[in-house]
């Protein structure tokens, strides 16, 4: 998950992207070492150290992970994508607002 | 005592058990007798037990691989002996038909199960437990067996426990019926066939968005009429039905994403309206 999840976000750096979790660990200050050993940039909620309440509960949410991907009018378009499928779900939607998300290599000389 | 009986068991001499437990010398055991159900309980247990103190022992990841594969007990080595007294007339003959849904509702042993526990039991207590066990069933016979005890059963926490079952059962069968109808996504369309090979007929005849609309209505009716009633995973029917309503009605696709307020692991405030005109994938996850 970590590997795929770093480079979409790298690949996405410079487009209005932003991947966000809510993390539901137990032990806080283990969780800040393993954001480092796994180079964890992005931002994550904290679920109050555990899987039962906060947000999660809020979102009904009973499988790690659950996901959810959000259009720029903060419209849930997709649930559950995984790999690839996140990839194209993303893009899809940044293409709707305009965006090109193809690789800067492939686009068509200016 | 315990080999004695072990080696009962692989034999399949039920009655050279028996003897051999009141053999001389053995130590007393003042213990109650366990009904037929509890005594196999105990013995899968032990399966249990002694397959997970052999793989803590393991010292490679290929043992533990191994024992996996060859030594995990399989709840279905218990099914043929549950199934038999499910058919007798044992007072705990619906407790062994409710172990084998329990354990695997989807077996050919489990399908038995539901259809007899219908047939013989229709008004036993026990459909309760095997109602919360379908949750993540997905076949016409679960559907049946949920829509018959939330109809006929005599007792109020059964019915209840039955709809509430009946209605996850609806939303994932309607999710999975999508999920294959779906271009968009060939590989997740692979895997859900693949996942639900056996029941492709069944789902490929669904509605998905009546079948949502039916989990919609029972779940209200069931926060309505049943709401102070314990869940099968405990808290009460009305916080789960609540729970599941709010994820239906705000947080399908289509809907605006509710505001996500709170702090974040290093203590800061983060907001997901923050985040707007972004697309944002929100991740829920854990390191375990």
């Amino acid at each position: 998950m970590y590997p795929h999840e770093r480079s979409l976000v790298k690949r996405l750096a410079d487009k209005p992207f932003a991947l966000v979790g809510i993390n539901s660990d137990r032990d806080r200050e283990e969780l800040k070492k393993t954001l480092e050993k796994e180079s964890i940039t992005w931002p994550s909620w904290w679920n109050g150290g555990g899987s039962s309440g906060g947000i999660a509960k809020t979102w009904n949410v009973h499988s790690w992970p659950t996901i959810y991907v959000i259009d720029g009018k903060g419209v849930i378009r997709f649930k559950n994508k995984r790999g690839p499928a996140l990839d194209k779900a993303v893009d899809a939607l940044l293409v709707e607002m305009g965006v090109d998300t193809r690789p800067t290599e492939s686009r068509p000389a200016k | 005592m315990k080999r004695s009986l072990a080696l009962c068991v692989l034999a399949g001499a039920l009655v050279l058990c028996a003897r051999a437990q009141d053999a001389p010398g053995s130590r007393p055991d003042t213990r109650p007798p366990l009904d037929k159900v509890a005594a196999i309980q105990a013995e899968y247990d032990d399966a249990v037990r002694a397959f997970s103190e052999a793989y803590q022992k393991a010292e490679t990841d290929a043992e533990k691989q191994k024992l996996s594969e060859e030594k995990y007990p399989k709840a279905e080595t218990w099914f043929p002996r549950l199934l038999e007294i499910g058919k007798s007339k044992d007072p705990v003959a619906a407790k062994a038909l409710v172990w084998i849904v329990n354990q695997d509702a989807d077996s050919a042993a489990g399908r038995e199960s539901l259809g007899l526990l219908l047939s013989e039991h229709a008004a036993s207590p026990d459909l309760k437990e095997a109602s919360d066990a379908l949750v993540y069933s997905i076949s016409p016979e679960a559907e049946k067996f949920l829509r018959t005890a939330m109809e006929k059963s005599p007792h109020d926490d059964v019915k209840a426990r039955a709809s509430y079952a009946l209605a996850q059962v609806l939303r994932r069968v309607a999710n999975v019926a999508r999920r294959i109808k779906d271009d968009s996504d060939p590989d997740d369309r692979k895997n859900v066939e693949k996942w639900y090979a056996a029941q492709l007929g069944y789902l490929g005849a669904v509605d998905s968005a009546k079948a949502e609309k039916e989990a919609e209505d029972l779940l209200v009716a069931v926060k309505e009429k049943h709401g102070t009633l314990e869940a099968g995973w405990g808290g009460t029917l009305a916080d789960r039905a609540g729970a599941d309503l709010f994820e239906m009605r705000n947080l399908a696709i289509g809907n605006v994403a509710p505001e996500i307020t709170g702090e974040d692991i290093f203590g800061k405030e983060l907001k997901l309206s923050d985040f707007k005109g972004r697309v944002v994938v929100v991740d829920f996850w854990g390191h375990w």
